[in-house]
């Protein structure tokens, strides 16, 4: 039993009226201050291709990322999942309109965003993790090299309720209306085979990747991506994002990538009463102009060989160790695609809010590993907990229209 | 749990006065039928038209009378003690909301209806406003049109069906009877163990007894739903007695609880026997046990001193079964893909509910499942819930 449920009309017609006029009135008022070349921006990203979208795609304003537990009976199971979810998936980004049925059956859409649902640059991107190539799915001989479960770093306080999962799906557009109804659609398309394990929405200002534009900031009030390489070239996201034919993987890899999340909440009240110049020091930039510190344009490049000491750079700040602009260490460089989150707050009355960080590479090794066991012992740790996220390998993409996300993961070779 | 035939507290319909009123868009006219709008002409085969206003103190006329079949309220909004938008409302005695409408200061439009013969009453203005009482004679207005199934057949099972509450009824007073015994006798392990079954027949039957929502407070509310926590004197009924004996472990205190859940059962089954139950209520009250049995068990909230919320769930799932049992012959007669379905799910419950069953009855202690275990339970109630809701579709019933 539960109290304070209203009578028919509180959910049925009256109501639905008058949300919906509330919901037509924000949109006109969003519109009117011309959104015109937001618009124009928004689009329908196609589906298919070699790679999975939401990766080299350029940073939507927001995102659900979402980890499940797959109960699929076995192998046949698992395929039917991700031949709906492909369905589903493709219909959702090519801006299907949902068929209608007998008023007397529940709808097929949830019309969050309309019966037409608009260009959104929404994109879906479904990973797999270690767990998925246990013995139920007969997929051991199949696991990627170096997918296994996310090691607990020294800073970490793992969450189990946070933490890795079978499948993960990432849901990026521009509006969280958009990303809510696709994860409503998705779930429900597959619920007889996926169950929520832990999921977080995020933010961030647009198109943060490349092309020109200002890095976003983190809710630490920092420019964040800055040294990001460029999504936009082709040969670059090859060298560094791409799993190759011909790389010490199972064959049927090739054109994923390995995707490492990381649910990292900022102390934020500690943060903000923290001294301006403290802050920068162990960023290692300035936090007005995001250069890096004794330098004029973000962009700089630091030559931290030059201060063997940590006289300009402390030597425990995040940049100096997250990217030391070694010749060794490019190798070492990932293509970061994080969200903000905020969470509410925490039973001692502080806000919990930080970074939904998600990162892609070719090697988990050469990437996320070795940058976050360099970042072991930052003088940020103080100020961060890494609670939950997982390890997973985003599938390679689906090239025909009748191909579905399995067909990879299951081809013989 | 949210059963969407329940009467809400005076408050919360003011509330959506309010919050109608700040939408500032009048809807327009309306048809309200129960079931799919087909022919519209009355039994007598002519258009039955009656002209109700809302005033600050009820309906004028306050005794009304019309023929079954279709019936038009020409409604004019006459309420002057308050801007705010007021309400027509048509409901049974069960009470079962036929209409329920709002109208803007001076506002006229007209409320079509498909009512068939009884009494029935109208709310105007203000919730809280003296009802008026409409009494519907003749033959016709039932809203059998739509129905895909045989009628006949249907209300057979409607009454195997009450039958089969009303036996529930029956074994929860006595189930209780008991329980109340061992509270007196002092008797705590003796009390714990017919805790269980004085909840089992609730359980199985929640989306009928839950019509009552004041029985539904006394009865069965949560702790949560009270803001001072386990000892708040409105916590009363089974949890609170869980509370006593199994986190407090006493029964000091529980006598008067117990007395006065062995009232409210007997209000409950005098409210109960009163009404007749209808196709609806009973075909949708399996999708409404599994709903409540994803959302109310699984997390283990139901029964949270006794670690018995398995048998709550499996009593949902219980109850749930019955009804598409008695059903499977018209539903496999309409839409065999999805009896199929629902027997596949249903199937894979009991097998999910049987890895933890102790063999006597009980199941496993809640705390001892993980997330893990949990997960296929999850996806399994989530697929019956979502063929479930699809039943009455197939039946040609409208879910009220």
């Amino acid at each position: 039993m539960r109290a304070g449920v209203s009578r028919r009309g509180f959910l049925g017609g009256s109501a639905v009226a008058v949300l919906s006029t509330a919901a037509g009135g924000s949109v006109l008022a969003s519109c009117s201050k011309d959104a015109s070349a937001d618009a124009e921006r928004r689009q329908r990203i196609g589906f298919e291709g070699v790679h999975q979208q939401g990766i080299v795609t350029p940073a939507q304003q927001h995102a659900i990322v979402v980890a499940f537990i797959c109960v699929a009976a076995d192998a046949v199971a698992l395929q039917v999942m991700f031949r709906t979810l492909t369905t589903e998936v493709r219909d959702l980004m090519s801006g299907a309109v949902a068929p209608t049925l007998d008023p007397l059956l529940a709808p097929v859409d949830n019309l969050i965003v309309g019966v037409q649902p608009p260009a959104d640059n929404l994109t879906v991107t479904v990973g797999v993790g270690a767990s998925l190539f246990d013995d139920r799915f007969g997929l051991r001989a199949r696991t990627p090299t170096q997918l296994r479960p996310m090691p607990t770093f020294p800073n970490d306080k793992p969450d189990p309720a946070h933490l890795h999962g079978d499948v993960v799906i990432q849901i990026c557009a521009e509006t969280p209306e958009m990303c809510n109804h696709t994860l409503r659609r998705l779930m429900r398309a597959t619920r007889d085979s996926l169950v929520l394990k832990w999921m977080l929405p995020g933010f961030t200002q647009p198109n943060t990747l490349g092309t020109g534009r200002a890095s976003p900031r983190n809710l630490l009030g920092f420019k964040d991506g800055t040294a990001n390489p460029n999504h936009a070239e082709d040969a670059l996201m090859d060298e560094l994002v791409w799993v190759q034919a011909g790389d010490d993987e199972p064959a049927w890899t090739a054109g994923g990538t390995y995707q490492a999340i990381r649910l990292i909440r900022n102390r934020v009240e500690f943060w903000d009463r923290t001294p301006l110049r403290t802050q920068e020091t162990i960023i290692g930039r300035d936090k007005a102009t995001g250069a890096p510190l004794g330098m004029t344009a973000e962009t700089d490049v630091p030559d931290f060989a030059a201060d063997p000491d940590g006289k300009q750079f402390r030597l425990d700040g995040h940049i100096r160790l997250a990217n030391p602009r070694t010749a060794e260490t490019e190798r070492n460089c990932i293509l970061r695609r994080g969200y903000n989150y905020s969470a509410g707050f925490d039973k001692a009355g502080q806000l919990d809010q930080g970074l939904l960080f998600v990162c892609f590479q070719r090697s988990l090794d050469d990437g996320f590993i070795a940058v976050q066991n360099r970042l072991n012992g930052e003088a940020l740790e103080e100020y961060i907990t890494p609670f939950g996220g997982g390890l997973f390998f985003a599938l390679p993409g689906v090239t025909t229209a009748s191909g579905s996300f399995a067909d990879a993961l299951f081809a013989s070779s | 749990m949210h059963n969407r035939l329940r009467i809400a507290p005076a408050t919360v319909a003011i509330a959506l006065v309010t919050l109608t009123a700040s939408c500032g868009s009048d809807e327009q006219s309306s048809d309200i039928s129960m079931a799919a709008p087909t022919a519209s002409s009355s039994a007598t085969g002519a258009a039955v038209t009656r002209a109700v206003r809302l005033t600050d103190n009820g309906c004028e006329p306050t005794s009304l009378t019309a023929p079954a079949g279709d019936v038009t309220f020409t409604v004019t909004n006459a309420v002057d003690g308050t801007d705010l938008k007021s309400e027509f409302e048509l409901l049974t005695k069960e009470p079962k909301i036929i209409a329920e409408e709002f109208f803007a200061q001076g506002e006229q439009r007209d409320v079509k209806v498909r009512v068939p013969a009884g009494d029935y009453e109208l709310i105007c203005g203000a919730p809280s406003n003296p009802r008026a009482a409409l009494t519907i004679t003749g033959e016709g207005g039932e809203n059998t049109a739509a129905v895909t199934v045989d009628p006949a057949a249907l209300q057979a099972n409607v009454d195997v069906y009450t039958t089969y509450v009303d036996d529930q009824m029956t074994d929860m007073v006595a189930s209780n009877a008991a329980l109340y015994d061992a509270i007196v006798r002092g008797d705590l392990a003796d009390a714990q163990a017919l805790y269980m079954p004085a909840r089992v027949q609730w359980e199985r039957i929640e989306p009928v007894a839950e019509l009552f929502p004041d029985s539904d407070a006394v009865l069965d509310s949560r702790v949560d739903d009270f803001e001072a926590g386990p000892t708040d004197p409105a916590f009363t009924g089974w949890h609170r007695l869980e509370y006593l004996m199994f986190d407090q472990r006493t029964l000091d205190g529980a006598e008067p609880f117990a007395a006065e859940l062995l009232t409210n059962i007997d209000v409950l089954v005098t409210n109960v026997h009163g009404i007749s139950i209808d196709a609806s209520t009973m075909i949708n009250g399996a999708a409404a046990l599994i709903e409540e049995a994803a959302t109310g068990k699984i997390t283990g909230e139901e029964e949270r001193y006794a670690g018995t919320s398995l048998l709550t769930f499996a009593s949902n799932v219980e109850g749930a079964k019955e009804i598409v049992d008695l059903n499977a012959d018209l539903l496999r007669g309409v839409n065999p893909t999805l009896y199929a379905a629902i027997e596949q799910s249903f199937a894979a419950i009991d097998a999910g509910l049987a890895e933890y069953a102790n063999g006597d009855g009980t199941y496993a202690h809640y705390d001892t499942l993980t997330d893990a275990d949990r997960a296929p339970l999850q996806a399994e109630l989530a697929t019956l819930s979502e063929d479930l809701s699809a039943v009455a579709a197939a039946f040609g019933l409208e879910v009220s």
